[in-house]
């Protein structure tokens, strides 16, 4: 209990620090921590200083929307489809959704409203093949996974032809189809903070039903849960969460696999402080993902997902190896 | 919450269009235990699985607690029938005592966190399997038996009048399935209905007041023990010869030859 509370305080305290980095840090040097305190303590600024604070505000704003929409996507389907290593990008709702955009892009559908209906659609189509696809390799854990990135391969190398056939019509395409916020729209991230949010409420609101699968299926159905329908709900959300999100960020790998984990390592298994301890670790490690991105190669942007799969893959490679040794 | 009976009446019950239990009457009275019979395959966990509101029943007619469930829908009576699955599933990454806890769905007072009473309950029913110590440990790292354990006390945590038990000798030591017999009688006497599907019928006698044998999903034996556990009987049903034993209380005791 006592390690409980300490690593709750640590993640939520990096988290503030996160954010204070997040603002501070970026290729213009200009605006750093002096002119952010300024900020704060309320001390006029230059307009240019005003504009990149606005720049990175929006940026930090959009790297903590994605890893909370993940993060809380990947919490959900990891206990509702009983898979420790389920993730909206592994699982190719990322790449579906990506795959969606892209095709709104080339048809000249661009307005958010069309976008995000097409993400949505690629998302869920995606899944089913998936889960089509994963029956018939007899749906153990590694089986759905397996098959999820199969399928995200063949849907990004479709994606990455997509890309180069739009060649420079879209500025920051290829960038996008790689994960990053450098470029995210306002009016898309403030659309995407609405449907995490709803997807969040509805999670926490679910989350004690959804702890019960930590029994198994049969006892859970056997408390009175309907796991079917708490099964397609989840899926659902997760994919129009992570459909706003690869609007204006594109497939971001692995966040939805390390997030819950770092948070489960915090609080334990109970899905109830799972979900809220991975808002805090979820916008945690990709606000942390996104400050690396841009000051590694600066002024050059670093994909995200370069980031990320640095702390992703290790998680999901420490979660094999342990699931080996348990049998 | 007092339950007075389980009455099942013609009770058929499968999965999509085959039926895997077909006609079976039986009847358990507050504080009784009734043991569930039969060769593998025979219905054992199906019948279970529509007392714990799994599947609907397709046939007849099941009352439990005073409530009636009509063919076509489901035992909706979670609050008050607690079950246990034969194979010891569970998230290998969860600690036991969150288990339990989230075993309180339904019988908890509390909205979303589970209170002091909660943690009392779960805390008794590792007390009467003698698992307090694997409370703080991951489910994945325990052994078969102890996975059986900890889905038992998981179903004795809830307080339920009904309790549903699924082969709940399998993958234990002799030790622990002393334990699990003690509190199969003390749950008994407390005035809880048992209702469990076992394949040690020497451990019957210890425990039952009635016994059910099935058959491919079809009721050949219904009643007290001398009456079902016949050796002529048992054999017919299980295919196989056994040997007789007389206990020094009379009790007759059956064993594969």
């Amino acid at each position: 209990m006592k390690h409980r509370k300490f690593f709750v305080c640590a993640l939520s305290g990096t988290f503030m620090l996160s954010v204070l980095l997040s603002l501070s840090l970026g290729s213009y040097r200009g605006v750093g921590a002096e002119e952010l305190f300024k900020m704060l303590l309320g001390e006029p600024l230059t307009p240019v200083e005003c504009a990149v604070l606005t720049r990175r505000s929006i940026r930090t704003l959009a790297a903590a929307v994605a890893g909370l929409g993940l993060g809380l996507s990947g919490a959900g389907l990891q206990y509702v489809l009983r898979n420790p290593l389920a993730d909206p990008y592994l699982l190719g709702l990322a790449s579906g959704a990506a795959l969606g955009v892209l095709i709104g892009v080339l048809i000249g559908r661009c307005d958010p409203y069309s976008l995000f209906t097409l993400a949505f659609a690629g998302a869920l189509a995606t899944f089913f093949l998936v889960f089509a696809l994963s029956m018939l390799a007899g749906m153990s854990a590694l089986a759905v996974i397996v098959t999820g990135i199969t399928v995200s391969y063949v849907v990004s190398a479709v994606n990455t032809v997509l890309v180069l056939a739009l060649g420079e019509k879209v500025y920051g395409t290829f960038l996008w189809l790689f994960g990053s916020v450098a470029y995210a729209l306002k009016e898309r991230v403030i659309q995407s903070i609405l449907l995490v949010s709803i997807a969040g409420c509805w999670l926490i609101i679910r989350s004690r039903a959804i702890n019960t699968l930590i029994l198994g299926e049969e006892v859970a159905s056997s408390l009175g849960v309907n796991v079917k329908s708490i099964r397609t709900e989840v899926v659902v959300l997760s994919a129009l969460a992570t459909a706003g999100i690869v609007a204006f960020a594109g497939p971001i790998g692995f966040l939805g696999l390390a997030a819950p984990w770092v948070a489960r390592l915090a609080v334990g298994s109970d899905f109830r402080r799972l979900v809220l301890m991975t808002m805090v670790s979820g916008p945690l490690i990709s606000i942390l993902s996104d400050v690396v991105a841009r000051v590694m190669l600066t002024p050059q942007e670093v994909p995200l997902t370069a980031v990320t799969s640095v702390v992703g893959a290790p998680v999901l490679l420490y979660l094999m190896i342990r699931r080996r040794v348990w049998g | 919450m007092e339950c007075p009976s389980i009455i099942v009446e013609e009770l058929a019950a499968g999965y999509g269009k085959r039926l895997v239990v077909k006609g079976v009457d039986f009847r358990v009275e507050r504080g009784e235990v009734l043991a569930v019979i039969g060769p593998n395959g025979s219905g054992k966990t199906t019948l279970l699985r529509v007392l714990a509101g799994i599947i609907p029943i397709v046939e007849g007619r099941v009352c439990i607690c005073g409530k009636s469930y009509k063919a076509g829908s489901l035992v909706r009576a979670h609050s008050l029938v607690s079950y246990a699955p034969a194979t010891p599933i569970g998230d290998p990454w969860a600690r036991v005592r969150d288990m339990l806890l989230a075993a309180r769905y339904g019988v908890s007072r509390s909205l979303f966190m589970e209170r002091d009473e909660d943690k009392c309950a779960i805390e008794e029913a590792a007390r009467m399997l003698g698992i307090e110590e694997l409370l703080d440990r991951f489910f994945g790292e325990l052994s078969s038996g102890e996975k059986k354990l900890v889905l038992i006390a998981s179903a004795i945590a809830r307080k339920t009048p009904v309790v549903l038990l699924d082969e709940p000798m399998a993958f234990l030591d002799l030790a622990n399935q002393s334990k699990v017999l003690k509190v199969i009688r003390n749950l008994a006497s407390k005035g809880y209905i048992v209702v469990l599907a076992t394949h040690e019928l020497h451990l019957v006698p210890h425990y039952a007041d009635k016994v059910l044998l099935i058959s491919r999903g079809v009721q050949v034996g219904y009643g007290p023990l001398d009456k079902v556990l016949d050796r002529r009987l048992l054999e017919h049903v299980y295919g196989t010869r056994l040997v007789e034993f007389t206990r020094e209380d009379g009790q007759r005791l059956f064993v594969p030859e």
